[in-house]
């Protein structure tokens, strides 16, 4: 029998996920019971996340995740309104052996994949993700208009900051010499602030330029390749702002 | 919108914070299941059961036990590890250390993450100055998914040893993230 003070000393190989199933099974239970390991554990697991930020190198994750989220997080809503029951899956249990033998494996392939798999971030990904990171920023979702395809789509932006992030997926491609062109509009007219293909998924750093109070609505239109002075025709994508 | 109260209104079932929430992190929660599992399609996958537990979890966040992006991260390594322990077949990956990223490929310090702006400065000396041998026990736990016996099995060392390694290292790291 292990007594709480001795428990309470494993908290630090706990939050590493180092424990056996025992004592792992125990420090649960203590836990349950001991506001002193519970904040042990909460320091433990705020400077493993530190340590995450020093070491992990960033990927930019698919701009389509977001939108996939949204779609499973209405099916989900959805599947609880109905409250279908839910059938528990057994866990498969893999042999502890073949667990090591897999990591010898990947021990063995060395640092040179460390090299290999970092994704540089140029400046305008790390652009977009300091908007996508931003605390202030907030969120529109895109209505389409577009007779085919499922596109989504979002507007993220901070006006303080006066910078905006597109996120789009599965925005259908164009006939050659047309392009879609992107427009901030306020009760003076259009502005463009840029231009996109049609691409089963992307992020477009939105710059103004200018302040984003004055601007109520972003939109959407297809133009000539090249972009236009002013919108052609009505746009078939709109987001409030 | 603050972290926080992101969180608050996620707990309220509002799904555009927790839409709001995803694209804030979903870069962060990205990146460690790629460092786990070390392949974009599982990574993607890892991304967004993450933020599911999130959703379907959320009221199990208090304030007390820490900031958002460090709740997150817990989520997003157990997660990672739940799957790599699932896969039958495995490909190369580096969990044998924790090494500084270069600068210009590291995480971004989340704006709403105030302590960890202060701390990590001294979390990053004290990583660099750390003995190899303990950097490697921690990144087999952590990266890896091995307990303490996996890792004594797999590098051929008393157990002993590679508690007490792991146990420095910690201490090292921890003084460090407090000072």
């Amino acid at each position: 029998m292990i007594d709480d003070t001795t428990l309470l000393e494993l908290i630090p190989e706990y939050a590493l996920g180092a424990l056996d199933a025992e004592e792992t099974r125990l420090i649960d239970d203590l836990l349950t019971r001991s506001e002193p390991a519970r904040l042990a554990l909460a320091d433990y697991e705020a400077m493993l996340a530190g340590l995450v930020l020093l070491t992990v190198p960033q990927h930019v994750a698919p701009a389509s995740l977001t939108e996939q989220f949204a779609q499973r997080i209405k099916s989900e809503s959805i599947r609880q309104t109905v409250q279908t029951p839910i059938v528990p899956v057994p866990k498969r249990r893999i042999p502890r052996a073949l667990l090591i033998a897999a990591a010898i494996l990947m021990i063995a392939t060395g640092l040179a994949a460390l090299f290999n798999r970092i994704s540089p971030l140029d400046p305008i990904a790390r652009q977009i993700a300091e908007v996508l990171n931003d605390p202030a920023a907030v969120g529109s979702p895109l209505a389409f208009t577009l007779p085919n395809g499922t596109p989504s789509g979002r507007f993220i932006y901070n006006k303080a900051t006066k910078r905006a992030v597109l996120q789009m997926a599965q925005l259908p491609a164009l006939p050659p010499g047309q392009q879609y062109q992107l427009w901030l509009i306020d009760g003076n007219g259009a502005q463009s602030v840029g231009l996109a293909d049609g691409k089963q998924t992307q992020e477009i750093l939105v710059n103004s330029g200018s302040d984003l109070n004055a601007y109520r609505v972003f939109a959407i239109t297809i133009e000539l390749t090249g972009g236009a002075p002013k919108p052609s025709g009505d746009p078939i994508a709109v987001a409030t702002l | 919108m603050e972290d926080q109260a992101l969180i608050a209104r996620i707990q309220a079932k509002d799904q555009d914070a927790m839409l709001l929430l995803h694209a804030r992190y979903a870069n962060l929660v990205y990146s460690i299941a790629y460092r786990v599992l070390s392949e974009q399609a599982a990574a993607e996958e890892a991304t967004q059961d993450t933020f599911m537990k999130v959703w379907l979890n959320a009221a199990s966040y208090a304030v007390e036990r820490g900031a958002v992006p460090a709740w997150l991260t817990r989520i997003a390594r157990n997660v990672a590890i739940d799957r790599l322990r699932s896969r039958t077949r495995q490909t190369g990956r580096d969990d044998d250390s924790v090494e500084l990223s270069d600068e210009s490929h590291a995480l971004p310090i989340p704006n709403d993450w105030q302590n960890a702006r202060e701390r990590l400065p001294e979390l990053r000396s004290a990583l660099e100055q750390l003995p190899p041998e303990q950097a490697q026990v921690i990144a087999l736990a952590y990266f890896g998914g091995l307990s303490q016996s996996d890792i004594a099995l797999q590098l051929s060392l008393p157990l002993g040893t590679v508690k007490t390694r792991m146990r420095l290292g910690l201490q090292r790291l921890r003084d460090a993230w407090v000072a």
